[in-house]
């Protein structure tokens, strides 16, 4: 670092402004800008391998906060390496994913270690859009349960086929489109993979659905799902979210003085 | 008569020049000997496991350099960031590959050319642990946009 020996308090000064006011011009990158943004419901920025998905919801994984979302999405699937970081919308990494761990995968889900400061400030909410019809209406779904109900797993959820599931996708960032309803008509495949099958269409190649998260119409205050794939008719499916965070809660409990993991059910994240 | 005679050989003579100039390697339409320039070369390709019948997709993207993989065929190196990491391609089963002077055109199932190793494209799919052999690859499922 170059010092300014032997000059004077004043000059040191004069310097100090200098190099600030440059650095704004010359396009130094931004330095550890916060951003707290809710990426609940909203799409994840460009990285790498797996284009911007969405984030499904908060939680914590071992006492750490994270952000969840699909295995797919994890550049780590591809064979691109663990650890890759995870973009916000205005280019800063807000994170790093996770590495494939205890078989998570097999039900395509995954989760972003969140840096320090790069969180909201209410945690325990997922966007879902501003309703015009309402505008005084919420435009989150607000999460109360620590725990996904095992009523929602792959195992049980046949029985609430042909009910009303919502999508909360958002094109962009900063867009306000509305939760997106449709049904629950069946399994898109069966064997290991739990993929469920709805009648909300896929957005199209310029936007990304995965990740973006499901929550079941009688149950707003846990998320359901997170959209992984769609059929040949672009018929969008989710993987069920118990399934993956149930998962992922056995391999940390086996993990010693790990505590696990849980949705955030409070605004803080407790 | 000798009228007639001397236009059939100048229409002959139009023809075996027309034939020459077909030779000539600029021209698209000549007929094309196999040749090892164009030799097959062998993607990866088939269906997770995880995806059914294989109808479906995964709803993301890859971007990058689509690259000649040694072993596999293609793969693709990332440019957006983190930029210049490469992943394997699988592609959806019915696709081939051949080679192109020292690039590998990618053909889908009805032989028309999808791709080529050089370009950059946006490929719809997601990373999978592939089945045979067991490595983590893009499983590339739905559109290739060249960017």
């Amino acid at each position: 670092m170059t010092r300014c020996r032997g000059s004077s308090p004043a000059l040191k000064l004069v310097s100090v402004i200098a190099i600030t006011i440059g650095g704004l011009f010359v396009g130094v990158p931004r330095a550890s800008a916060y951003d707290h943004t809710n990426y609940a419901g909203r799409p994840l920025g460009t990285s790498g391998a797996v284009n911007d998905c969405h984030g499904a919801a908060y939680g914590r994984v071992d006492g750490s906060l994270v952000l969840f979302s699909a295995y797919h999405c994890n550049p780590a699937s591809a064979g691109l390496g663990a650890g890759q970081p995870a973009y916000g919308h205005d280019g800063s990494i807000i994170g790093f994913w996770a590495s494939d761990w205890g078989g998570a995968s097999v039900n395509d889900f995954s989760y972003i270690w969140l840096e320090t400061g790069q969180v909201p400030f209410i945690k325990n909410e997922i966007y879902r859009g501003f309703n015009p019809a309402c505008p005084t209406c919420a435009d989150h779904w607000t999460v109360t349960t620590a725990y996904p109900s095992v009523g929602l797993s792959c195992a049980y959820i046949s029985s609430k086929f042909n009910r009303t599931v919502y999508q909360n996708f958002q094109p962009f960032y900063n867009y306000t489109w509305e939760k997106e309803p449709g049904l629950m008509t069946g399994f898109k495949v069966s064997g290991s993979s739990c993929q469920v099958q709805t009648t909300i269409n896929w957005h199209g190649a310029a936007y990304k659905d995965s990740g973006s998260p499901f929550v079941y119409g009688a149950s707003t205050n846990q998320p359901v799902g997170i959209a992984t794939s769609k059929d040949g008719s672009n018929a969008l499916a989710f993987s069920t979210f118990y399934d993956g965070w149930n998962k992922a809660n056995v391999y940390w409990l086996s993990h010693g003085s790990n505590v696990g993991v849980h949705l955030c059910y409070d605004s803080n994240c407790t | 008569m000798p009228m007639k005679t001397a236009l059939i050989a100048a229409l002959m003579a139009l023809i075996a020049i027309g034939c020459l100039a077909g030779a000539s390697p600029s021209d698209p339409f000549k007929s094309s000997e196999p040749s090892e320039s164009m030799a097959p070369v062998r993607l990866l390709t088939g269906v997770p496991a995880n995806m059914g019948d294989g109808d479906g997709c995964f709803t993301n993207a890859i971007e990058g350099e689509l690259t000649v993989d040694p072993k596999y065929g293609t793969a693709i190196v990332t440019t957006t960031p983190p930029e210049g990491l490469t992943a394997t391609i699988a592609w959806r089963p019915g696709f081939t590959g051949r080679r192109v002077g020292s690039e590998i055109e990618v053909l889908d199932p009805n032989g028309n050319v999808v791709a080529t190793t050089g370009n950059k494209y946006r490929i719809a799919g997601g990373g999978v642990d592939w089945p045979e052999p067991p490595i983590k690859v893009f499983w590339a499922c739905d559109f290739v946009d060249q960017k």
